[in-house]
């Protein structure tokens, strides 16, 4: 390419002269020939990469670390949007999967009857797992381009942000393939050699041939075993109490999702361990009365989600609409996504003494005369300046009551599992339980906190579908195996050849 | 001040002038006495005036560049006068003096005297004499013309340099004039064969040793088809150029059409992946390239030739850019040691073309509508009631001429061009104010372009600017196919003239559903602005050439050309597409769409061209620089409660959150280099190779090589053929290489982030992947090879060429949907492959020709066929088929499918035995060959082809004595087409609206009829794709026919004229087809009649 531009420059200097002058004027063209060949060769390249100017390419974007947290940004983003975290995979979707709301009326603006009916083959259901399926492997790929950038642009990168910002892609990429897998996949015990989901590690056209449960476990283990040791030393958490480290996937949040993912597995002591961690580093505190029960003024709100909780949490800045959408009253309660009182009252065992739950107590509230769950009960808008006081706009990803819910499921006694169970009973108002109760009271008890504490967070569904519950509470008939598994999108089946033997 | 003293004044400072002049110069001056002896031969001027003020003291002052064309004297005198002896030096000088105080002053001569010449105009054939030859004097108005014994007389001023003889039919000869020369002119026939060049757009070769497949047109032979339609007049002289007729968009001035040469080098649009039509021919106008719309808004009166470049050796120059073909376009230059003034005006009716449409008028709709069975109920019956007292009360309106009119177009173009032979200048003016055959569709373009020439004998430079702006606006009165669903016993006026709100507004109380139709010419009365487009096109083209010798140059050019343009549209609250929108501030919206781009074209090249002996060679190198960038956006806003409120600040809101907008950059870089060598006229051969970059490559393609390479003989330079006389011209030639077309997203093969707020996270930044690159996308490269004939005989009275062509599309470009896993939704990909085959015939006789008379007559027959077959279709595509066929399980239209061996314009549908007699349902063939009643998307088959299999024209040619006759036939064999108005207007129709009246007999009426259609009924079942509807689609239309008469010059001389031409027009007169289809259903076509005036001074 150079050598045709020297020819043709050399060509045209030597003709910008006329051909007697040029002899004399030799030098001066021979200058002007060779400063514009070196000018030409240097650009040729330059010249023909173009980069949009309404977008970035990848390889500007990759050049400096603050491009690496934009892109890291961006993946927590999608983890926000409206078709994950920000409301199908926490208050729609798939708490109405678990029965979380009363009937659904077909005329009302929020579309989720069929979801409730389990109607899977409906274009209601199709439309949801089609959205969660695309949008999560497209938050899959933006990982994956970080991870594999933080290795070719190695140089770009700090020692610490390096860890940081692999050790949190890493962790995000097993968080999201392990909630597909919860929707998609089989139930482990049933279905560990069953094909399930590709576990994408690349960033390309090719269509991954699905992983068994067992090994998108075993991937989603290999990744969260990596981020935690490039996080344990660099992230601040660990050595501070920075705040603003829990909107993030971060060392405890990862330890706390390998919790999850091993007591889902069956790895009851491993599960164990890895919450243990999370217990003992005694950077999460339970929610005081007083917090939760604040009445407030201005936008220090009642504290409904239990900041302090949240091991990891996604910001969710757009969230008040949605929330207005399915929870504020409308003159029926068909109409918003809620139950009625006495189911509220059954949920919260208050004839039993759950009244002084204070899950029941402030977070089931009143609008217009009609109960509602307010857990997301906004007061903050999508312009609010975040600021350490802000105790709304999230939507709550793992908690530290999940863990001590595993800890006293594979606690070798159930005497020893009852313990960490009562260390959550009290911390929410309610009365302790015995220490000589049986396993199988135990199991039902864990089972009752499950459905009180994750009421319209999303992980309810999902711990049915491990448990093999054969009902879901509000639901009258028997649940079907298979309608714990959702069915794979039809476009990934329509083009992942690999789904088809 | 008395005149005398101006004179002197006058000539005292012309000395001083010359004196001080004269300082500067070499100057001799000395004194002494009157009388002169003098004898000399071959003397110079200068020591005859040195003798001569030795001998009489009298100064002499001249310049040297003076004298330096004087011619030696000879003299020998004796005490003569001197003055006498001067004017014998100066008599064989061109050099005059005056004597003014003993000083000789020496000023370059005047008295060359006037004179009269004659002379003989002959055939140089038969050297005939030929009268009415026009005879002027060049740089004059002077003008004569031959008698009829070719004698001529003419008197000449002073300081006339040449005559010219101007004949029609004979080429134009100068002559110098001379003195006592003998003026026999013989003048020679101008053959057909006018085009001695091919124009490139690069470098111009000559045609007799040119490879490659083109075809030039000049502007009078486009002008005698269509003087302004520059595409219908190329289709008529060229078949492989194509507009791909749009039965929707119809005669819309406003839409671009769709062009091709050659077929289709693509796949269809799937995505957003592709940008514009894939399958465009590049334009090339002076050298730079343009987009369509800029040719489409090109005045005809400017342009100068056309030339189409179809195969290999042609478009390999062009690189990625000349798959598709090219056309270059070239405008008149200003002309050289002359001034002129055209003036040209074309008037355009046009009309409505509604001879297709047969509906019912009010009595037989009724009528229809109880056949039906509209009037079972008794609603129906009420409503039918109301209807026919307006029906016997005379209502019956015509509704499809109502949104219509007679569009008046005029178009006129004034052009001052001229100069001397070092610099030219060029002054046009043209505006174009069109109305189309929709009511408010106009379009009003004005343009100004100046082109300044200068040229030493070395270089030249020359630069152009020219300015455009067009003003269009869309027709709010909408599609016109609303209007035929009408029903006639409707009024849209009423007593008054006034637009009644409701066409029909029939309320039954008691809770009885009413009827209640809205008239769609309310919203007309709002001050919508529909699609108000306006555009300014400002390009600068600036060239520079270098002759270091008469075989060697050197070129460079920079183009640059901006655009901005402006949409507007507006609605306004009244508008009845708000009817139950309440909230105010939502009713009523505006949106603008403003666009800018800016593109930069420089290119740099050598040119060598030398006979040596037998052998010719030409040498062409060259670089080129382009950079095109392109932005828009687009302001949506809402709440205008009254309609005359029509400016976007008077909105209430925004009507998105965000303005919505694109942007793109393409930079090109390509080096290009071609020969040409041809040996004794009679075999020649053009290689050619270019390797062309682009951004919009991916990174590990960026360079692609093109190259071609052509072989060509001229066997009538052969010994065995040089001298018949019935052979005339036979040259075959041949080419094969590679050209390619990019028709990517500038961006498609990076890999790129979005950011904002949207995509951010925690009061940070957030990027977000915005579409999977493809590394590896390139051009879709164009493999052609090219055969070609080109032969005339019988005195060059029949000439007959022919072109065979196969091009294959090696890796043409697809959308490919992914499997969602992958993260990304779809994906462009390099991966198709197409192949284009195709003969094109052109055969033309001179039936008369009589040039001395002025008479001529031309016909010409030219065929063209071309097979677009789809040889690769990825799995990936068939994924795609199969799912647009599970996913509308039940088609009742048309969709594109990509099959294998068969072409993209393929029609596919379930065949049809017909309609069962007995129970009146379709009898369709399912693909094992049973027949059933059920409809199942598994069972399409080909069934047809849009693409013709044969198009071509008729043309003839006939001039006498200054009148024109040329009429232009075109037709098209062959095609198939799935007649969807007819379904929609005869079978599957809704009997509440109007209908055809081949709908009237309601198709199949019971057991034992027999009809080609269902039954209609009031509650009507839609049909299915069928091949049923699938028609041969053979037709002739009547394309132009043009009248024009040129003044003879004596009568026009006295307007004080050079030339006047006056012309009628008409364009789609009559078009006879094998089958009855709804023709322009969004916009009638337009039948157009045009009056043309052009007039040079």
């Amino acid at each position: 390419m150079v050598k045709h531009s020297q020819t043709v420059l050399n060509l045209l200097m030597i003709a910008s002269k006329p051909l007697k002058k040029y002899f004399l004027m030799k030098t001066t063209t021979l200058i002007i020939g060779i400063v514009a060949i070196c000018a030409t060769s240097f650009s040729c390249k330059k010249f023909l990469d173009v980069t949009p100017k309404t977008s970035l390419s990848e390889d500007q974007l990759f050049t400096s670390e603050a491009g690496f947290q934009q892109a890291l940004s961006g993946v927590y983003g999608q983890l926000a949007s409206s078709k994950l975290y920000g409301d199908n995979l926490s208050m729609g979707f798939v708490s109405a999967l678990a029965q979380n709301y009363s009937t659904i009326d077909p005329a009302s603006s929020v579309q989720l009857q069929q979801t409730q009916l389990l109607n899977y083959t409906s274009t209601e259901v199709a439309g949801y797992t089609n959205d969660i399926w695309s949008t999560s492997y497209s938050a899959i790929a933006a990982a994956n381009k970080i991870i594999i950038h933080t290795e070719t642009d190695r140089p770009v990168l700090t020692n610490s942000s390096y860890a940081l910002l692999r050790g949190e892609a890493l962790a995000l990429r097993a968080f999201i393939h392990f909630d597909l897998l919860r929707m998609f996949g089989p139930e482990y015990t049933t279905g560990a050699n069953q094909k399930a989901i590709p576990y994408k590690k690349d960033v390309n056209e090719n269509a991954n041939k699905p992983a068994t449960t067992a090994d998108v476990v075993k991937f989603a283990l290999a990744d969260l075993k990596e981020a935690e040791n490039l996080l344990l030393t660099v992230d601040p958490i660990v050595t501070s109490d920075l705040r603003t480290r829990r909107n993030k996937l971060n060392y405890y949040g990862v330890k706390a999702l390998e919790a999850r993912i091993m007591l889902y597995s069956g790895n009851n002591s491993g599960a164990a361990a890895a919450a243990t961690v999370v217990v003992n580093s005694a950077k999460y505190n339970f929610v005081t009365q007083a917090a939760a029960s604040a009445i407030s003024a201005g936008l220090v709100v009642r504290d409904r989600l239990y900041f302090n909780e949240q091991v990891f949490m996604i910001r969710v800045r757009d969230i008040l609409p949605t929330v207005q959408r399915y929870f504020r009253f409308r003159g029926a309660v068909s109409q918003t996504l809620t139950r009625t009182p006495a189911n509220f009252a059954t949920l919260y065992q208050t004839s039993s003494g759950g009244g002084t739950d204070i899950r029941f107590l402030y977070r089931i509230e009143a609008d217009a005369g009609s109960v509602f769950p307010s857990k997301f009960w906004q007061a903050s808008s999508a312009t609010t300046t975040i600021s350490d006081n802000l105790l709304d706009q999230y939507v709550p990803g793992i908690r530290l009551s999940e863990m001590y819910y595993i800890l006293a499921e594979t606690a070798s006694t159930p005497a020893a599992g009852v313990g960490y169970l009562n260390t959550v009973r009290l911390n929410r108002g309610i009365t302790v339980l015995p220490n000589t109760i049986t396993a199988e009271t135990l199991k039902a008890e864990i089972t009752r906190e499950y459905q009180k504490e994750f009421y319209a967070e999303g992980q309810l569904f999902f711990y049915y579908k491990r448990i093999k519950a054969l009902r879901m509470q509000f639901r009258n008939i028997d649940m079907a195996p298979g309608q714990y598994v959702l069915p794979i999108p039809d476009s990934e089946l329509q083009f992942n050849p690999n789904y088809a033997n | 001040m008395p005149k005398r003293l101006y004179l002197k004044l006058l000539l005292t400072m012309r000395l001083t002038i010359v004196i001080i002049i004269a300082c500067f110069m070499q100057v001799s001056a000395s004194s002494l006495a009157q009388k002169v002896t003098l004898t000399k031969s071959s003397a110079s001027l200068r020591s005859v005036f040195k003798e001569l003020n030795k001998q009489t003291g009298y100064n002499f002052f001249y310049t040297d560049n003076l004298l330096e064309n004087s011619s030696p004297v000879d003299i020998n005198v004796k005490d003569a006068e001197l003055s006498a002896v001067l004017n014998q030096i100066f008599a064989g000088q061109n050099l005059d003096f005056i004597i003014r105080n003993k000083t000789v002053i020496i000023k370059p001569g005047t008295h060359v005297s006037q004179e009269i010449i004659s002379g003989f105009v002959g055939d140089a054939k038969d050297h005939k004499p030929i009268p009415g030859v026009a005879v002027s004097i060049k740089g004059t108005k002077s003008t004569v013309q031959t008698d009829k014994n070719g004698k001529f007389t003419i008197s000449i001023p002073k300081g006339a340099e040449s005559l010219e003889f101007r004949f029609i039919g004979y080429k134009t000869v100068n002559v110098p004039i001379s003195a006592n020369s003998n003026y026999t002119i013989y003048m020679e026939e101008d053959q057909v064969s006018l085009n001695e060049t091919v124009i490139t757009g690069m470098v111009d070769r000559k045609v007799s040793t040119y490879t490659g497949a083109a075809k030039t047109m000049t502007a009078a032979e486009l002008k005698a088809v269509s003087p302004v339609n520059l595409f219908t007049a190329i289709g008529a002289l060229d078949p492989s150029f194509r507009m791909i007729p749009n039965n929707t968009i119809g005669g819309n001035i406003n839409a671009l059409p769709q062009v091709t040469m050659r077929g289709q080098t693509s796949y269809p649009t799937l995505g957003a992946e592709l940008v514009g039509n894939p399958n465009t021919p590049l334009f090339i106008l002076d050298g730079f390239q343009v987009s369509l719309q800029a040719i489409v808004d090109l005045d005809m009166n400017q342009i100068a030739s056309v030339t189409l470049l179809k195969d290999a050796s042609a478009t390999a120059m062009y690189g990625s850019r000349g798959g598709n073909g090219v056309m270059v376009v070239t405008t008149i230059l200003p002309p050289r040691g002359k001034v002129e003034v055209t003036l040209s005006n074309n008037f355009t009716l046009s009309s409505p073309d509604l001879s297709v449409y047969h509906m019912l008028n009010s009595m037989e709709k009724l009528d229809f509508e109880r056949r039906v069975g509209f009037t079972n109920s008794y609603r129906g019956d009420l409503i039918n009631s109301e209807r026919y007292k307006a029906a016997v009360s005379g209502v019956n309106t015509d509704w499809k001429s109502i949104p219509v009119q007679t569009g008046f177009n005029n178009r006129t173009n004034l052009a001052l061009r001229g100069g001397d032979q070092s610099l030219t200048f060029g002054l046009t003016f043209s505006s174009n104010l069109l109305q189309g055959v929709m009511k408010g569709q106009d379009r009003k373009n004005y343009a100004g372009t100046f082109t300044l020439s200068y040229r030493t004998n070395k270089f030249t430079f020359q630069n152009q600017t020219i300015g455009t702006q067009v003003i269009s606006n869309a027709s709010p009165y909408g599609e016109f196919s609303q209007y035929l669903d009408l029903n006639p016993y409707w009024k849209p006026y009423d007593e008054n003239g006034n637009v009644n709100k409701y066409l029909e507004n029939i309320n039954m109380g008691f809770g009885v559903g009413s009827s209640i139709v809205l008239n769609p010419l309310m919203d007309v009365t709002y001050n919508t602005i529909d699609d108000r487009n306006k555009n300014f096109n400002l390009r600068n083209n600036t060239s520079v050439r270098y002759d270091a010798n008469k075989s060697l140059w050197f070129n460079g050019a920079l183009g640059i050309t901006k655009v901005n343009g402006t949409i507007d549209n507006f609605y306004s609250a009244l508008d009845s597409r708000f009817n139950g929108v309440a909230d105010l501030s939502t009713k009523g919206t505006y949106s603008i769409n403003n666009s800018n781009s800016f593109m930069m074209d420089g290119t740099g090249s050598v040119n060598y061209n030398k006979n040596f002996g037998k052998h010719g060679v030409t040498v062409y190198a060259g670089f080129r620089v382009a950079s095109a960038q392109v932005s828009s956006y687009t302001v949506s806003t809402q709440g205008f409660p009254f309609d005359r409120l029509d400016n976007i600040l008077f909105a209430a809101q925004y009507l998105d959150s965000r303005p919505t907008g694109s942007e793109s950059t393409v930079n090109n870089l390509s080096f290009t280099g071609s020969a040409n060598y041809s040996y004794d006229n009679r075999y020649f051969t053009d290689l050619t190779y270019t390797r062309d970059g682009s951004s919009a490559y991916g990174v590990n393609n960026k360079f692609g090589d093109f190259w071609s390479a052509g072989l060509g003989w001229n066997m009538h330079n052969e010994e065995f053929l040089k001298d018949s006389k019935k052979i005339n011209l036979l040259r075959i030639r041949a080419s094969y290489g590679s050209t390619g077309t990019s028709v990517q997203d500038p961006y498609a093969a990076q890999f790129r982030y979005n950011l904002g707020t949207s995509t951010g996270y925690f009061g940070e930044v957030g990027a977000f992947p915005g579409g999977l690159g493809n590394p590896s996308l390139s051009w879709q490269q164009v493999l052609k090879s090219n055969i070609g004939i080109a032969s005339a005989f019988l005195d060059n009275r029949l000439t007959f060429n022919a072109e065979f062509y196969n091009e294959v599309t090696q890796n043409a470009l697809t959308t490919v949907s992914l499997a969602p896993s992958t993260g990304f939704p779809s994906y462009t990909e390099n991966l198709g492959k197409i192949q284009n085959r195709g003969l094109q015939l052109d055969l033309g006789y001179t039936i008369l020709s009589a040039p001395r008379q002025g008479l001529k007559w031309n016909v010409s027959v030219n065929a063209a066929t071309n097979k677009s077959v789809l040889k690769k279709v990825s799995d990936k595509l068939k994924a795609f088929n199969a799912a647009l066929n599970t996913n509308n399980a039940d088609q009742t239209a048309e969709n594109a499918q990509f099959v294998e061996g068969r072409s993209t314009t393929a029609i596919y549908a379930v065949k049809s035995l017909g309609i069962d007699p007995i129970t009146g349902q379709e009898v369709y063939l399912k693909s094992d060959g049973t027949p059933t009643f059920v409809w199942d998307v598994n069972d399409k088959t080909y069934v047809g082809d849009t693409l013709p299999t044969w198009t071509g024209a008729v043309n003839s040619n006939f001039l006498y004595a200054g009148f024109g006759l040329n009429f232009s036939i075109s037709y098209n064999y062959g095609a198939q087409v799935y007649n969807s108005t007819l379904l929609n207007r005869v079978e599957a129709v809704d009997a509440r609206n109007n209908v055809d009246r081949r709908a009237y007999d309601l198709g199949w009426t019971g057991p034992g009829s027999v009809s080609p259609y269902r039954r209609i009924t009031g509650s009507p079942t839609p049909t299915k794709l069928t091949s049923r509807f699938v028609q041969n689609d053979n037709n002739i239309q009547l394309s132009s026919v043009n009248l024009s008469y040129q003044f003879k010059t004596p009568f026009v001389r006295r307007l004080g004229l050079q030339n006047l031409t006056v012309s009628a027009t008409t364009n789609n007169l009559a078009t006879f087809s094998t089958i009855d289809i709804e023709r322009g259903t969004d916009n009638p076509f337009a039948r157009e009649y045009t009056f043309g005036l052009s007039a040079r001074f």
